[in-house]
């Protein structure tokens, strides 16, 4: 554990490092900040107040030490602190985030499970051309061709934001609402394509793996139901792939919404990377780059904790020292 | 064979001419062509072959257990008079478990890694009864004390891993015991065992059958088991039985070829210092046999008679017992041939 800690430090840490640089490397801020009829004074003044005309490496010293107290920096366009810049947009991308595992898990395991159980089948045929087609299309074009049907031509579905939110605990959700819903619908539809594919073919490959095992047929020769065998038998041999898969993929859908959040104009995370990548805006780039990393070391945690409980061989303290 | 036996009811189990068949990509695979045997009620059957002799298939028709593309094309199944084939899948699952039970080789295998013993076996007990899980577990509990595991509330408690070999075929005899069946269909179950184990369970197992009066199909390749165990043995070859009767008249006078084969490949059988005796040949693909009897190319006694299939019939020698051999050229007894 004491370990798996150190390495998640040496991780934030090194990211840190890339990202601070890089971003600088990208360009000068101050030329995107300041009005360009600015003259060299206000630019200097605008540079000495942003802290950029130290050296590279006072900067990231003075980076380091306050983000070690929790500040890591104030916005360079809105002057207001990155992590709460951060955190009023995170609820929108969680919402969308979950909103969109849930499709992926409702709907992929029970495909899966149907495709592995009748893999001859013409229906399980079928559901394996689509995930072949939910890996391959590219999400930006999927999300495109979403809007185009559903809010376009039928006119079901509003194509962009966020809807009505209530005030839940504090935040802002949208999944109270009739209107949230059919905000949150096509966007979440959009962001669960590529993991509904992955758990549709990781839910039938690992299901045709158990079925001929031997403990199947001993179940089968108990005389135990059909849906005793797979709700129970089956299911809980092949959670153990699809719980990694899920967290993972969690911590990536948070982070890589960006797409998905731009075309429907979702006010999420995402979108406010992009604008801040566009502004140069380096403390909300590193704040949320950081953020994002520290979000995989967690899921990742909790991904070893639920490992022992679905399977009684792997003991906790060994799957913090092999990983 | 007789439809009944002398208390006037059916036999407990009749298996007639039993056809299963595997589809390959080079043509039909008859693992099992034309299988008959009788079993009383605690008769201990030895059921023995060569590896795709189709015992174990065999094993699994019997429970409608055979994994597909494999199909059960001819031939009948009767339990207790009761042609299995007409029961429809719910009705066949009521006698999975509860009538018939099934131990299989690999005791690493057989139990579900993932769930706790008692949960393997309470569910056992209540897909058949409308019990409580207490009532369940309580009758868990007995039937792991009968197949001797000690300390059974802690076992219960455990995973498979965390069990030995040995342990883990003691609770798969005990789930096979829980529902107290009438028929037990044992597929090799020391084969994967300590030869130490393997006596004990076999022990065990042939004590309790007795004791509870269960009848057994106990299919191995090891000759030397069935000698100790076993009431009655049909010899399989290729998919049929070529030799059935009882254990002590088939093993001490074999009349047919493959069976004298068998005994003399048993090392023990041989003299120290010689080398010991193998049947030739392979044994023969099981897709596309030739008609005949299909142990005549390896057959030292093949005449030309054999290339027409003979039929499982008493060689003719009534006093030694009601045993039957598939063969037109049987060996002889032993006392003709000293």
């Amino acid at each position: 554990m004491l370990r798996r800690l150190m390495q998640s430090t040496g991780v934030l840490f090194v990211m840190s490092l890339l990202v601070f640089f890089g971003v600088y490397a990208i360009g000068n801020p101050v030329d995107i900040l300041v009005n360009p009829n600015a003259d060299q004074q206000d630019i200097a003044r605008a540079i000495a107040e942003l802290g950029l005309d130290q050296p590279l490496y006072l900067q990231y010293w003075h980076f380091l030490t306050s983000a070690l107290s929790g500040d890591l920096g104030r916005s360079f366009s809105t002057g207001i602190p990155a992590l709460e810049l951060i955190f009023q947009r995170m609820p929108a991308t969680l919402e969308l985030a979950a909103a969109s595992m849930a499709i992926a898990i409702v709907l992929g395991i029970p495909l899966g499970l149907y495709a592995g159980l009748r893999p001859d089948s013409k229906i399980a045929k079928g559901i394996m051309a689509g995930s072949i087609l939910g890996f391959s299309l590219p999400t930006f074009w999927v999300g495109l061709m979403l809007i185009m049907v559903f809010s376009v031509w039928l006119g079901w579905l509003p194509p962009t934001g966020r809807g009505d939110t209530v005030e839940l605990l504090g935040v802002q959700v949208s999944f109270l609402t009739l209107d949230g819903w059919s905000h949150l619908l096509l966007p979440a539809t959009n962001l669960a394509l590529f993991n509904l594919a992955l758990l549709i073919r990781l839910t039938r490959a690992g299901t045709r793996e158990v079925m001929v095992q031997d403990y199947i047929r001993f179940a089968r020769a108990k005389g135990l139901s059909d849906s005793r065998i797979i709700g129970v038998h089956v299911l809980k041999n092949i959670m153990i792939p699809i719980v990694t898969i899920v967290g993972l993929e969690f911590g990536s859908v948070i982070a890589f919404a960006v797409v998905t959040e731009s075309i429907f104009a979702w006010p999420g995370m995402g979108k406010l990377l992009i604008d801040s990548i566009n502004q140069l805006d380096r403390p909300v780039i590193v704040a949320y780059v950081l953020l994002i990393v520290l979000m995989f070391v967690l899921i990742n945690l909790v991904v070893d904790v639920l490992y022992s409980l679905l399977d009684p061989r792997i003991r906790l303290a060994d799957a913090g020292g092999a990983r | 064979m007789s439809a009944a036996n002398a208390s006037g009811r059916p036999p407990l189990l009749q298996v007639e001419g039993l056809v299963t068949v595997f589809p390959t990509r080079n043509g039909l695979l008859r693992a099992v062509d034309g299988v008959d045997f009788t079993l009383e009620r605690g008769e201990i059957l030895g059921l023995v072959g060569e590896s795709g002799s189709g015992k174990s298939v065999t094993g699994f028709s019997i429970l409608g257990l055979v994994d597909p593309p494999g199909r059960i094309t001819g031939g009948r199944v009767l339990l207790d008079g009761v042609d299995l084939a007409t029961l429809d899948e719910r009705a066949r699952r009521a006698i999975r478990g509860k009538r018939i039970a099934m131990i299989f080789q690999d005791p690493m295998m057989t139990l579900n890694p993932v769930l706790r013993i008692d949960t393997q076996m309470i569910e056992a007990v209540t897909a058949h009864e409308s019990v409580g899980t207490a009532q369940a577990r309580d009758r868990a509990r007995a039937a792991l004390v009968q197949v001797g595991i000690a300390a059974p509330d802690e076992r219960l408690l455990a995973y498979p891993h965390q069990l030995s070999g040995g342990m883990r075929q003691r609770v798969a005899i005990a789930i096979a015991l829980v529902n107290r069946p009438d028929l037990i269909i044992a597929d090799e179950p020391t084969t994967a065992l300590d030869v130490t184990i393997q006596g004990q369970i076999l022990y065990e197992m042939q004590a309790l059958v007795r004791e509870s009066g269960t009848a057994l199909v106990w299919i191995t390749h090891d000759l030397s088991v069935v000698a100790g165990l076993a009431d009655r043995v049909c010899v399989m070859y290729a998919g049929r039985i070529v030799e059935a009767g009882p254990v002590d008249t088939v093993l001490d006078a074999p009349r047919h070829p493959y069976t004298r084969g068998l005994i003399d490949s048993v090392p023990a059988m041989n003299p120290r210092g010689r080398p010991l005796a193998q049947i030739p040949g392979n044994t023969p693909s099981p897709i596309d046999l030739p008609p005949g009897c299909a142990f005549r190319a390896r057959c030292g006694r093949a005449i030309e008679r054999c290339v027409e299939m003979p039929a499982l019939a008493s060689p003719g020698d009534e006093g030694q017992g009601r045993r039957s051999a598939r063969c037109w050229h049987p060996v002889p007894l032993p006392q003709a041939t000293r």
